[in-house]
């Protein structure tokens, strides 16, 4: 039976906290193949950390949203889309405020007969003066096992 | 990488390319960890294999997605460059693949400072199959 996503369209998730550090940064930007950062930007974090925040913002696992989506053995979990906005800085060895709702929710029917059904969340991230520094809008798609 | 001189940026201008060499399967690890993913199709194989996916770790999409961040603001010069980045996953990036990033710019608006540039951009595996297309939109500092 395919599950019933619409509940969860608006519900606020608890959001969270982030401190960016230099060393994470600097190990981040090598395993991801970033350039160093350009001249007068050193005590800037590469805008990824927005993704980060998008996943570590939401205040609940991806286990937890696993479950709210109800995905169950055999259900693959899948990163559909993503939309960035970034409106400020992101310095290292900073702390920042994440709140998020989930927007949407949806389901359609593939090729194969197979269901995939959606879950759209918005992450806001605010910086150490609580300013908005960026969001993320993240699809996540479930793809249901077949019977 | 060649910065934009804004003098040169205009509709149809191609963005310098920027290619991924071989996915680490450690890189893989060390986002699984930054990003605290438990999806189990990044470290564990008999997870990739049990989803279909084939037999290689498969790449977070936020870090081939992470490949074209760093092609945007290395070209813009400014890791606060991209005002906006929209993106469709298409495919899976593997452990080993190499990837190649683009882009191509669509239209140029002058703005306060400088220009803004919206550029078509993508990620493709190098045996063609593309991971991620999107658009985005970059300043550039006159």
């Amino acid at each position: 039976m395919t599950p019933q996503l619409d509940r969860l369209r608006g519900r606020e998730l608890p959001g969270g906290t982030l401190r960016i550090e230099g060393y994470q940064s600097a190990i981040l930007d090598r395993a991801l193949h970033a350039p160093a950062p350009p001249p007068g930007e050193e005590h800037l974090a590469s805008p990824v950390w927005l993704v980060v925040a998008s996943l570590r913002g939401m205040g609940i696992t991806v286990d937890e949203l696993c479950e709210l989506a109800e995905k169950r053995a055999g259900d693959t979990l899948l990163f559909g889309g993503v939309d960035i906005a970034q409106t400020g800085d992101l310095p290292v060895d900073a702390d920042y405020r994440t709140t998020a709702v989930i927007t949407d929710v949806g389901s359609r029917t593939m090729r194969d007969g197979s269901t995939l059904d959606s879950v759209v969340v918005l992450v806001s991230v605010l910086g150490p003066d609580d300013s908005e520094r960026g969001s993320v809008t993240s699809t996540y798609l479930f793809k249901r096992r077949t019977a | 990488m060649s910065r934009a001189s804004t003098g040169d940026v205009a509709v149809g201008t191609e963005l310098p390319g920027r290619t991924v060499h071989g996915v680490s399967v450690d890189h893989i690890a060390v986002m699984a960890l930054v990003l605290q993913d438990s999806n189990p199709i990044h470290w564990d194989l008999d997870a990739v294999r049990s989803a279909r996916l084939g037999d290689r770790e498969v790449n977070q999409g936020g870090s081939t997605l992470a490949y074209v961040q760093a092609a945007l603001v290395d070209w813009a010069g400014s890791r606060t460059a991209v005002r906006s980045l929209t993106a469709r996953f298409s495919a899976n990036v593997f452990a080993g693949d190499d990837v190649l990033v683009g882009g191509t710019v669509t239209a140029v608006t002058s703005v306060d400072g400088g220009l803004l540039a919206s550029c078509d951009v993508w990620a493709d595996r190098t045996d063609g199959v593309r991971a991620i297309s999107g658009t985005a939109e970059v300043f550039l500092r006159g």
